[in-house]
């Protein structure tokens, strides 16, 4: 089990290191420089000075050396500081951490809360109209853009009934508010991006718990336990769902990455103060230091998320777990 | 006295949305006690007639569109949802043919066969389930104490099978019906697995009902012999009437088949053709395509049973006019 977990934690490193390069690489193909907006947007500035700003950041040199400096910084966890406001880049995405995490957790136990059950009961009662209404669900949330579904129920939410904000995560007089207020204030701000946000995600599970759970109805064992006079409740509560939430687990792995990622799209229609705006204004701004840290930020949990799910699914499936011993 | 009546039962299967006849007007009878061996190629029936009989046909898979089953005077037919759960596990149990997939693969041995005594013993407490179900794995000749922690992975397939029996076995259900229970397991483990259910039969006074393709095995086993053909019974008697003199030509073909290790030489037949699509309606005899003594007849009219006592047989070689 160790040697496995180191192992595991070793592979992680040529990939980490693929990943950023691969990054680095198409941050540089991309036109434009980051001391393009100091330069090229001022008419004084002349071509002598152009080429000094271009060595003061390290810009004068190949991208594979300046990759390697970056690589080297990077595994001191020294992740420089923006070419935009100078601020250090691992303090940038401090700030914005905090709210994509609350945004993203909130959604997806939203999404894996609601989905499970509705995915075992559309497949017990498969064709109920229960089931079919949920298709139908599941056809609109693959069908809909979230952005579009998000304006909309702006419209309906925030200016028709004038019910819930729809920008931001605090309303201005935040600071002036008492524990109660702020925590309501901020659930306000969070129900319209949770609800968007999870519609999307709720449909393809629920989709996938209920094949997952058919699947599982159709095996033997499960005859085996109705020929032995088992009460029903625990037969598919238990005896079925047991089995059929094990690719769930994978896939809960998988989305781990998106609990600090989230969309720009979304968080720019919401004015989210999250990391997906961070990343989209640093790459707009091809400020290197903070696409290079979102990126690899984001790549270290897709990783680290992987490996997780291989544990939990390990743990959870006993055919995995003993087949070493 | 009968322990299960079976009469005028049919079942259809949905294939592509085609109905499948795979039991048509079937009747048969089990005498409390004995063990009857129902053979015949796959696809005949015979594990749909065991499906039946423990009310497992699931709805998206079939439904049975005629017949009666009376189960120890009850038409089971009639049950609600908690009769049918008081019959299967405790008055009648069933092994399947896989016993690679019949066990639940995410939960310890153990625990499966506990959840069996427990659902017909709810007023057991912990340990006294954990009793009864190590005296079932004694009874199937299983070392409690390593298989009861186990997962169905870990053990071998004649270990898994006798674990299935056991789960089956544990409520002491009058009737047994073990579903080619040895197909899929090696030779040497066929042997132990057919004496565990002559040890059961003996210690336990079960009635049997050995659903298999092999001739040999059900004579050996078993008291009597129930031939099917594509979802209809065509021969049945006693396992004495049927080996040594069978009448259907079908069965004829069938014990001639049996590949014999002393007689070296062209001896044995193996039947040609293959058994008729079941989405079809066949008028005449099923078995008249294959038939060495086909008439004309065969092809257009049903053949008639010829009943006796302990036997009887579907086939217009044995009219009332020439028996």
């Amino acid at each position: 089990m160790a040697n496995y977990l180191i192992k595991r934690l070793l592979y992680t490193i040529p990939m980490l290191i693929g990943i950023t390069l691969i990054t680095f690489a198409i941050m540089h193909i991309v036109p434009g420089k980051p001391t393009d907006f100091m330069s090229d947007m001022n008419a004084r500035v002349s071509a002598d000075s152009k080429i000094k700003l271009a060595r003061l950041y390290g810009l004068d040199k190949p991208w594979y050396e300046q990759y390697w400096n970056w690589l080297k910084r990077f595994g001191k966890l020294d992740f420089g500081n923006s070419f935009k406001d100078g601020r250090p880049s691992i303090k940038k995405i401090a700030e914005r951490l905090p709210a994509s995490l609350l945004l993203n957790i909130l959604s997806l136990t939203f999404i894996f809360c609601a989905a499970v059950p509705i995915g075992i009961y559309s497949a017990v009662r498969r064709n109920s109209l229960f089931d079919k209404a949920m298709t139908v669900f599941v056809f609109a949330g693959f069908s809909v853009p979230a952005f579009w579904l998000a304006l909309l129920l702006m419209i309906l939410f925030g200016l028709k009934l004038g019910l819930l904000p729809i920008s931001g995560l605090h309303s201005l007089d935040y600071s002036d508010m008492g524990f109660f207020s702020r925590v309501l204030d901020t659930s306000k701000h969070l129900i319209l991006p949770v609800v968007i946000s999870a519609f999307t995600g709720l449909a393809g599970l629920s989709r996938y718990a209920r094949s997952s759970m058919l699947d599982v109805l159709k095996q033997d064992y499960i005859k085996t336990a109705y020929s032995l006079g088992l009460p029903e409740n625990k037969i598919i509560f238990y005896y079925a769902a047991k089995n059929a939430l094990l690719p769930i687990i994978t896939i809960l792995g998988l989305s781990l990455p998106a609990l600090i990622g989230g969309g720009f799209i979304f968080e720019t229609i919401f004015a989210y103060p999250g990391m997906g705006r961070l990343g989209y204004e640093a790459v707009m701004a091809r400020d290197y230091p903070v696409v290079m840290a979102v990126g690899s930020i984001a790549a270290l949990l897709t990783l680290l998320g992987n490996l997780i799910a291989d544990l939990t699914y390990a743990w959870a499936d006993p055919r995995i777990r003993y087949r070493n011993r | 006295m009968n322990l299960l009546e079976i009469s005028n039962l049919s079942v259809e299967y949905y294939k592509n949305k085609k109905a499948v006849r795979a039991l048509k007007n079937l009747s048969l009878k089990i005498e409390s006690g004995e063990s009857l061996a129902v053979v015949g190629e796959s696809g005949c029936g015979k594990s749909t007639l065991a499906s039946s009989v423990m009310g497992l046909i699931m709805p998206h898979e079939g439904k049975i569109t005629s017949g009666r089953i009376i189960f120890d005077g009850m038409d089971i037919f009639s049950f609600s949802r908690e009769e049918w759960r008081a019959l299967r596990g405790k008055k009648a149990g069933i092994v399947f043919q896989d016993p690679f997939s019949s066990l639940n693969p995410v939960i310890p041995v153990g625990a499966q066969i506990e959840d069996a005594v427990r659902a017909h013993n709810p007023e057991l407490s912990g340990k006294a389930l954990r009793e009864k179900a190590m005296e079932s794995l004694a009874e199937v000749l299983l070392e409690g104490e390593r298989i009861y922690n186990s997962f169905p992975h870990q053990l071998s397939g004649g270990q898994r099978q006798r674990a299935a029996i056991a789960a089956a076995i544990a409520n002491a259900p009058r009737l047994l019906i073990a579903d080619e229970p040895t197909t899929s397991l090696d030779v040497t483990i066929q042997k132990e697995v057919l004496d565990l259910f002559d040890k059961l039969k003996a210690e336990l006074g079960l009635t049997l009902m050995l659903v298999t393709h092999n001739i040999p095995v059900a004579a050996q086993r078993c008291g009597k012999i129930a031939v099917m053909y594509a979802g209809e019974l065509i021969e049945y008697g006693l396992k004495e009437d049927i080996i040594k003199n069978p009448k259907h030509p079908y069965t004829l073909a069938l014990i001639a088949s049996v590949p014999r290790l002393r007689d070296k030489g062209a001896k044995h037949i193996s039947l040609a053709g293959q058994p008729p699509d079941l989405s079809v309606n066949i008028t005449g005899c099923s078995f008249a395509p294959r038939c060495p003594r086909v008439m004309d007849i065969c092809k257009k009219t049903a053949p008639p049973v010829t009943e006796g006592g302990n036997y009887s047989v579907r086939c217009f070689l044995y009219g009332d006019d020439k028996n």
